[in-house]
């Protein structure tokens, strides 16, 4: 019954998703007409369709729902990145590798591997804004969102331009690494089967794991479902670094 | 001063148990809307969650003695929570 719906659902997401043969990437046109073959097509997500598929119910016996969103739905720009976060392979899943350059993905390919190159796309959460100022008077340096600035424990800074000057707008993004590379390639377990949960040591997306006031802290590791097409990250494990109740 | 929190549970600062965060209905961040008072509206039970984000760690105590059944929002990334496990 799970299998059905899991079908029903690479279905629906079929029709949301589409196809990464279609997009921009290059790096399967330098593939040999065997590899590409072998190379599986990992979608393009199309934001504005997204959420479409929410109201689709896993059976009642579907022990962990997969949570597609994040939890963090933060309005405050960030100035800062924490340093990644590592879930950790808690439930001893099967280990999904990850590679970042084609020597490696043919490798894993040649060596029977199914792959999936995913194309890495910028997170907004991840934009870091701020602004440098200094103190006119005592010299000394400040990083801000604003010239007001709302701060822990109810209190709101501020700095107001006859006594801070603006040195410089800054910018950032909280996962550098992504800027470096635009894609990377999941190889799956050998035995994998559609609905098997696993686990991502080395996330390629960039996903928030958590946030707090003015510094977000990227993913670094991930659970995921594998639909037969793709792997749905499970958002759902990063609900530990908060506590409601 | 830190408050301490042991899996679900928070102690203050001398070791005393203050509560055991549980919510019955297992909502998340996500479920939750934001109001004006740097609250969340909680839509399956209709309580306030209180945004710990905005508070100090006595106003943090302060209230669950005041109110033991508070439901509270709590970040880990929060300074004022110190985690034991």
């Amino acid at each position: 019954m799970i299998m059905e719906k899991l079908t029903v659902t690479s279905r629906i997401f079929g029709k949301l998703f589409k196809s990464w043969r279609n997009g921009s990437s290059t790096l399967e046109d330098d593939q040999s007409e065997s590899f590409k073959n072998k190379i599986d097509s990992a979608p393009e997500i199309n934001p504005d369709v997204l959420n479409a598929h929410d109201d689709f119910q896993l059976h009642e016996s579907a022990p962990e729902p997969i949570k597609k969103k994040s939890s963090y739905q933060f309005q405050r720009k960030c100035i800062s990145a924490g340093i990644p976060e590592k879930l950790g392979n808690t439930k001893d899943l099967p280990v999904v590798q990850t590679v970042f350059n084609p020597h490696e993905l043919n490798k894993a390919i040649e060596a029977g591997f199914k792959t999936i190159v995913v194309k890495r796309k910028s997170n907004p959460q991840f934009k870091l804004e701020s602004m440098l100022l200094r103190n006119i008077k005592s010299g000394e340096y400040n990083q801000v969102t604003g010239r007001s600035m709302p701060v822990q424990y109810a209190r709101t800074l501020e700095y107001p331009e006859d006594e801070w000057e603006l040195i410089h707008k800054v910018t950032g993004y909280a996962r550098p690494s992504s800027l470096i590379s635009n894609w990377g390639a999941y190889v799956l377990p050998k035995d994998i089967k559609v609905g098997d949960r696993v686990y991502i040591d080395e996330l390629i997306e960039d996903i928030v794991a958590c946030a707090f006031w003015y510094t977000v802290y990227p993913a670094d590791d991930a659970e995921a479902i594998w639909n037969g097409e793709y792997l749905e990250i499970d958002h759902a494990p990063y609900g530990r670094f908060n506590r409601i109740g | 001063m830190t408050l301490k929190i042991n899996g679900n549970d928070i102690y203050d600062n001398h070791g005393r148990w203050l509560k055991t965060i549980a919510c019955p209905k297992k909502v998340k961040l996500s479920d939750l809307e934001a109001n004006s008072q740097n609250n969340f509206s909680c839509q399956f039970c209709e309580k306030t969650i209180h945004d710990t984000d905005f508070m100090s760690e006595n106003e943090v105590e302060n209230l669950i003695k005041e109110k033991p059944t508070v439901c509270l929002s709590i970040n880990l990334k929060n300074p004022i929570f110190e985690r034991l496990e």
